[in-house]
């Protein structure tokens, strides 16, 4: 008998065709100028191959990727406007089944809890948060939330601490920068404290469930063998040095739309970030792996609070573009420091001056 | 770059599976795990560096993955080469046509039983991956004369071991 005969198993057509399919959406999610390698764990089930609904998923996918019509509307569209449900029950959907592994789905699940506070900012912005739709913002995050502090408790059980850390520090900024701006706007009389009580309730619930899960994954970290604190103590170097890089061009990029308040904020993050990274690195070479770990778990959430800082106050900018032309043909006009302005010279999307002190260790 | 990247998708994307396959003995993990390791070689492509060896490379996200998803079944033993063979394997396979492949990936794991996890790793390396004995050597810090012997060894070994399960059956 040719033993070598017995080895050689391989893919079927099918998983070969599904493999390149994934492999070309992640090539294209993560194109060469702004990579962030996120060490994950992609579980790829048959069940997508043979399943009837899967397989109209992926079809469906396939057109939500190619921009074609309502699918790729409903996508800007808020709560209360037409297209809602089909971006919450349909294109979330679809999103979802085509995450398949743990770590996937919880990054998928935290792109969903920054969807549901991005949705109540805007809201907020536009002056069409209501105490209907916050509240109902509020129970969709606390849930899409729960979910997501489930999948990191499993990660870090697992011994994933590192997928773990940089999942919890990407929540941790967004929600306390999410507070923050809403804390303005409700400062500025955009939408009532009234109005934003549940949402409050829930985000400060979460903080509270952020802060339990940065010390079970210290803990988690601080009890693993040397050679798994080396190798996810690698990863989390790798993932710091790209998050930084990334935030960097970020905000290389789109410095224009940024105020210089916010630059500074969000540099003084990254400066942060770097001198954590510096430090683990230095841990590293002396031998301290459960320091260095630490440390980089520090550089991380730094990083993600420079770009959280970065991103709400692009947008912010990005929103007001008309209102930047009105102000330059008229040099007099100060619409954000003018306390007699009524309300309906209280245009949507107006420029808001967000100030994002947010916590820091 | 990203068209070089899939032709060697195309190229080495079966080798990796079979890599990955007959060391974690799951077709899901090993898919994921082949998966992955395309994934990290596009991440190294987009950090700059250069990839002389794309196959090398591979292997190399390949090994480390199989060694992560080997600490994690110590963790979680259900999905263990040893649980697997304890509880009797059978290997998944919804397509009829692959039947002959699958009892061949069952006889592959009886086969591969008895055999010391040093010696299994060199019997895959060469049987699986195809590497020469001079690689192997490389690899394994043993001559290449130390590694044909082993080699030649096992497979005997594995020879009888099959010709007796075969009568068994019979």
């Amino acid at each position: 008998m040719n033993i070598r005969r017995l080895f050689r198993e391989k893919m079927s057509e099918q998983e070969r065709a599904s493999l390149r399919t994934l492999l070309k959406s992640y090539v294209a999610d993560h194109p060469a100028s702004e990579n962030i390698p996120f060490p994950a764990r992609h579980l790829f089930y048959n069940s997508i191959l043979t399943s009837r609904p899967m397989m109209i998923s992926l079809v469906l996918a396939a057109m939500l990727a190619a921009g074609g019509g309502t699918a790729f509307a409903a996508e800007q569209s808020l709560p209360g406007d037409t297209l809602y449900p089909v971006k919450i029950h349909v294109n979330e959907n679809i999103r979802s089944a085509l995450a398949v592994s743990s770590e996937t789905q919880a990054g998928w699940d935290a792109s969903m809890v920054e969807r549901r506070l991005g949705e109540a900012r805007e809201l907020a912005l536009q002056r069409r948060l209501s105490a209907t739709s916050g509240d109902a913002l509020a129970e969709r995050f606390t849930s899409q939330e729960e979910k997501v502090q489930a999948a990191i408790d499993r990660l870090n059980q697992q011994g994933r601490t590192e997928v773990a850390a940089a999942l919890q520090a990407r929540l941790e900024a967004m929600i306390a920068a999410h507070q923050a701006v809403l804390t303005e706007l409700s400062t500025d009389g955009s939408v009532s404290e009234e109005t934003l009580k549940k949402l409050r309730e829930a985000m400060n619930q979460a903080v509270q469930d952020h802060k339990r899960l940065r010390t079970a994954i210290k803990n988690r970290a601080d009890s693993q063998e040397d050679a798994d604190i080396e190798r996810e103590g690698s990863m989390a170097k790798n993932g710091v040095e790209n998050q930084i890089r990334s935030v960097e061009k970020f905000i290389e990029k789109r410095g224009d739309n940024l105020s210089e308040e916010a630059k500074t904020q969000a540099q003084t993050e990254l400066e942060t970030a770097r001198t954590e990274l510096e430090a683990g690195n230095t841990a590293l070479e002396a031998g301290d792996k459960k320091e260095a770990f630490a440390r980089y778990h520090a550089a991380i959430r730094a990083a993600h609070r420079a770009r959280a800082v970065a991103t709400l106050n692009l947008r912010a900018a990005v929103q007001t573009d008309d209102e930047r032309e009105d102000e330059e043909s008229d040099p007099t006009t100060e619409p954000e420091d003018n306390d007699d302005q009524d309300e309906s010279s209280l245009k949507p999307g107006r420029r808001v001056k967000l100030n994002l002190s947010l916590p820091t260790e | 770059m990203e068209e070089q990247f899939l032709q060697w998708h195309e190229k080495y994307a079966d080798a990796i599976f079979r890599h990955c396959y007959y060391r974690v003995f799951d077709r899901e993990i090993a898919l994921e795990l082949t998966q992955d390791a395309f994934m990290r070689l596009w991440d190294t492509l987009c950090r700059g560096q250069e990839v002389k060896n794309p196959r090398a490379l591979l292997y190399t996200i390949a090994t480390n993955l199989v060694i992560d998803e080997r600490r994690h079944a110590v963790r979680a033993p259900e999905t263990s080469l040893e649980t697997l063979m304890q509880t009797g394997y059978e290997p998944q396979d919804p397509d009829q046509q692959r039947m002959e492949r699958s009892a061949e990936a069952s006889l592959a794991l009886r086969l591969l039983q008895d055999v010391p996890q040093r010696d299994r790793e060199v019997l895959l390396l060469a049987c699986v991956d195809g590497l020469r004995a001079k690689e192997i050597a490389k690899l394994t810090g043993d001559t290449p004369g130390a590694i044909s012997t082993r080699l030649s060894r096992l497979k005997k070994s594995l020879n009888e071991k099959a010709q007796q399960l075969e009568q068994n059956r019979l």
